[in-house]
């Protein structure tokens, strides 16, 4: 593609104050790079949790999480719950949605800033509270252990009977608030602020991915909001919703949080679908292979994404035929998420491949996404899940899909497009180190969880029979390896941002051949006054 | 670049080069992933939709009904009077016995019979796990979840493991129990035993246990 204008020319470069700048942002950029920094602290706290889990369970017996030197089942819940819920909503969510989004959709299709700046700001703004009312909550009475589900009637007034529960809910309340005002912004600024030239089939792929996400944000939270709402008023007004003592249905809460969970999941992992086309594209330098294919796959797993929610069911009672039908809708999604992986391979087919930090991450992903793929496919088929629900197999699957595949996504795009952001270089051997270290440390504690979850170890437990020590003993080194990782990550990112070496408007050379590559590094605070012509 | 190529080489080249070519080994090589599992039935001993359907509800043999609760799994057998027994109990949240004790098996069943497990919960939502027995329901309170399972023939002796795979508040990984698989006629000496040690009468009611054992036979010759 070419593009006739930029303006990378600053002459009227005005920034606000510090406090106007960063507090009162209305600024797709400024935004965005608040959202990364919440992300990455969000992400230290929530892998810090998982480090005190892997602690706890390296060795059999509960020698961490004690009250009154006994083990604490609630505490221990309290804290998967505070992981799940982090990871999901405060880290990957904010990470590519409103980081990488925000900053990169505008200038992708060539538009001056979002459709809605000042809801940008309320978008962002509502998620910090919503994170502060999470955390809050496991210093609030007993702590909200309920498991990242909150199925009740765990999470009713019989299981949680003091507020946290409550806080939590109104945690999700806010974050799903923050996500559905984003989506609009995101939808209204796709359809209606390309740059002139731009169409639909011309758009960059990150920008499809981020146009179908916030359709499945857009259709999937209130659904989510509705049940907690249900479930606000079981707890505190008196109604049965999911009460069966008055005529209430726990399944019916089940559904209804999967029927936004499986969505969800999609919501997380398409964004990086898109960034690993633009790398992969970038640094085989073709353009990527099969561009309306790799569209239309990604609006396919977003449209089969809602019919497939079930399947985390399988063992709650549903009769052969439902089940039958909700594994082979389950399987249909392998054939666009084959189109994918199987075009990224072909990019690369005959592509003159530069391994940089960027294109390592993708290819890991695209290795590790796949390889949780093909364990979804076994967990797909109703019949084998019945052996592995809620067993380390799943916890294992999910782990290699969205900590081995989106935290993947969120990595590849940090070093992919850390120059363009910050204006400052990586130092490209921390760059690599830090992927070497992280690919060692996650497989080593997520691939020993395949085993544990064969035998039969279950999700959740603080304590476990001694038959599975050695791979826990095994997972657990793993996870001190990835957050080593991670502090060397994050102490590799200040200083680059510090005193990295300046970075040229593109540094990916000709492979590069998207809008943001037009405008210096770091962009303008006003990009593209003047709306550059796509032809 | 412009190497000459021999005639038959070129064919090969322009055909791998050529654009179609590839569609078509994306678009193969992404319906033989999602069809391999379904369509893989000739490889494997029975595809995953019969699998599936094997697990619809058959004939029992025996039905035992299971209770979860604040921690620990209730198991009566709904044929014998008297013949009710408890995983062995978490006290509270703080003392948590998360291995099962094999000499005390709180389930026994009887090899080469299909049980019954009639599953429910008193207070939370539980989930009932035997993973070698391939068990694994959730637990809800108010509702009553069947599934029915092949004790095999060749698991005589043999001693499982269960538990619950739920979040059930802090009692989650302190719920094992024990499942021993014995031959038939033990079973029956076992529920004389037990129903004896409560002061039950139980002459009356063996020869049930013995028709459902002898009509489990029949079933598997």
């Amino acid at each position: 593609m070419a593009y006739s204008s930029s303006d990378a020319h600053d002459h009227h470069d005005h920034k606000p104050g510090f406090f106007v700048r960063w507090f009162c942002s209305t600024n797709h950029k400024d935004i965005g790079t608040l959202y990364l920094i919440f992300a990455i602290i969000a992400g230290l706290i929530g892998g810090l949790f998982s480090l005190i889990m892997r602690m706890e369970l390296q060795d059999p017996g509960v020698q961490y999480l004690l009250n009154d030197g006994e083990p604490d089942g609630q505490l221990w819940n309290v804290i998967i719950t505070a992981h799940g819920l982090i990871m999901v909503f405060f880290v990957v969510m904010p990470a590519l949605i409103g980081g990488f989004g925000n900053w990169f959709v505008p200038l992708m299709i060539g538009a001056p800033d979002m459709a809605f700046p000042r809801m940008n700001n309320i978008s962002f703004w509502l998620i910090v509270p919503a994170f502060l009312l999470l955390l809050g909550s496991a210093f609030v009475d007993i702590g909200a252990g309920t498991g990242w589900t909150i199925y009740p009637p765990l999470s009713g007034s019989l299981g949680h009977s003091g507020m946290s529960v409550d806080m939590a809910i109104f945690a999700l309340h806010l974050a799903g608030a923050s996500s559905i005002l984003g989506a609009v912004n995101f939808i209204t600024t796709i359809f209606n602020m390309r740059a002139p030239g731009m169409t639909l089939h011309k758009m960059p792929l990150f920008v499809w991915s981020m146009l179908i996400t916030a359709f499945l944000l857009l259709l999937s939270l209130p659904v989510l909001g509705g049940a907690i709402t249900m479930l606000l008023t079981d707890r505190n007004f008196g109604t049965s919703f999911f009460d069966p003592a008055g005529g209430g249905d726990p399944i019916l809460f089940q559904h209804l949080f999967w029927f936004f969970g499986h969505p969800e999941v999609y919501i997380m992992i398409l964004p990086a679908f898109g960034i690993i086309s633009h790398i992969v594209s970038t640094f085989s330098r073709k353009p990527v292979f099969g561009y309306l294919g790799m569209a239309y796959a990604m609006v396919s797993i977003g449209f089969v994404g809602f019919i497939v929610w079930a399947h985390h069911m399988y063992t709650v009672g549903l009769d052969v035929d439902t089940k039958a039908y909700f594994t082979a809708a389950t399987l249909v999604i392998a054939v666009p998420t084959g189109v994918k992986i199987f075009s990224w391979v072909a990019t690369m087919w005959g592509g003159s491949i530069r391994f940089t930090t960027p294109m390592l991450w993708a290819i890991g992903f695209i290795f590790l996404f796949t390889l949780g793929g093909v364990t979804g496919v076994v967990l797909a088929n109703a019949g084998m899940d019945i052996a592995m629900h809620d067993t380390y197999y799943v916890v294992a699957h999910f782990h290699y899909v969205l900590s081995l595949g989106a935290v993947f996504g969120i990595f590849a795009a940090f070093y992919y497009w850390f120059g363009k952001m910050s204006g400052r270089e990586f130092p490209e051997w921390a760059g690599k180190l830090h992927f070497w270290l992280t690919f060692i440390g996650v497989n080593m504690t997520f691939f020993p969880q395949h085993f544990l979850g064969l035998a039969g170890m279950p999700r959740r437990y603080i304590d476990y029979p001694d038959a599975f020590a050695g791979w826990n003993a095994i997972s657990s080194y793993g996870s001190y390896i990835s957050i080593a990782a991670t502090v060397f990550f994050v102490v590799m990112a200040i200083y680059s941002r510090v005193a990295g070496r300046k970075a040229e408007a593109n540094p990916w050379g000709e492979g590069a051949t998207t809008l943001e590559w037009t405008v210096s590094s770091p962009p303008p605070f006003h990009t593209f006054n003047d709306l550059p012509q796509v032809r | 670049m412009e190497r000459r190529a021999r005639p038959e080489t070129a064919f090969v080249r322009d055909l791998v080069k050529s654009f179609r070519l590839r569609y078509i080994a994306v678009l193969a090589g992404a319906g033989l992933v999602a069809a391999m599992p379904l369509a893989g039935g000739g490889a494997m001993a029975e595809t995953p939709l019969e699998l599936l359907n094997s697990h619809e509800e058959t004939p029992a043999d025996l039905t035992v009904r299971i209770v979860g609760q604040q921690w620990h799994w209730r198991f009566e057998y709904l044929e014998f009077a008297a013949l009710s027994l408890e995983s062995a109990e978490a006290q509270d949240a703080q003392r948590c016995q998360a291995r099962p004790d094999g000499a005390q098996a709180a389930l026994m069943l009887p090899a080469g019979t299909a049980v019954r497990f009639a599953v429910t919960a008193n207070d939370g939502l539980y989930d009932l796990v035997v993973p070698a027995l391939n068990i694994s329901t959730s637990v809800l309170p108010g509702r009553l979840s069947e599934i029915v399972t092949e004790v095999p023939e060749d698991a005589t002796g043999r001693l499982f493991y269960g538990g619950c795979a739920e979040a059930c508040d802090a009692g989650t990984s302190c719920m094992p129990f024990a499942v021993k698989v014995v031959p038939q006629d033990d079973f029956v000496e076992w529920v004389r035993k037990v129903q004896a040690g409560s002061g039950y009468n139980s002459r009356a009611l063996v020869p049930v246990v013995a028709s459902a054992a002898a009509a489990a036979k029949q079933d598997l010759d």
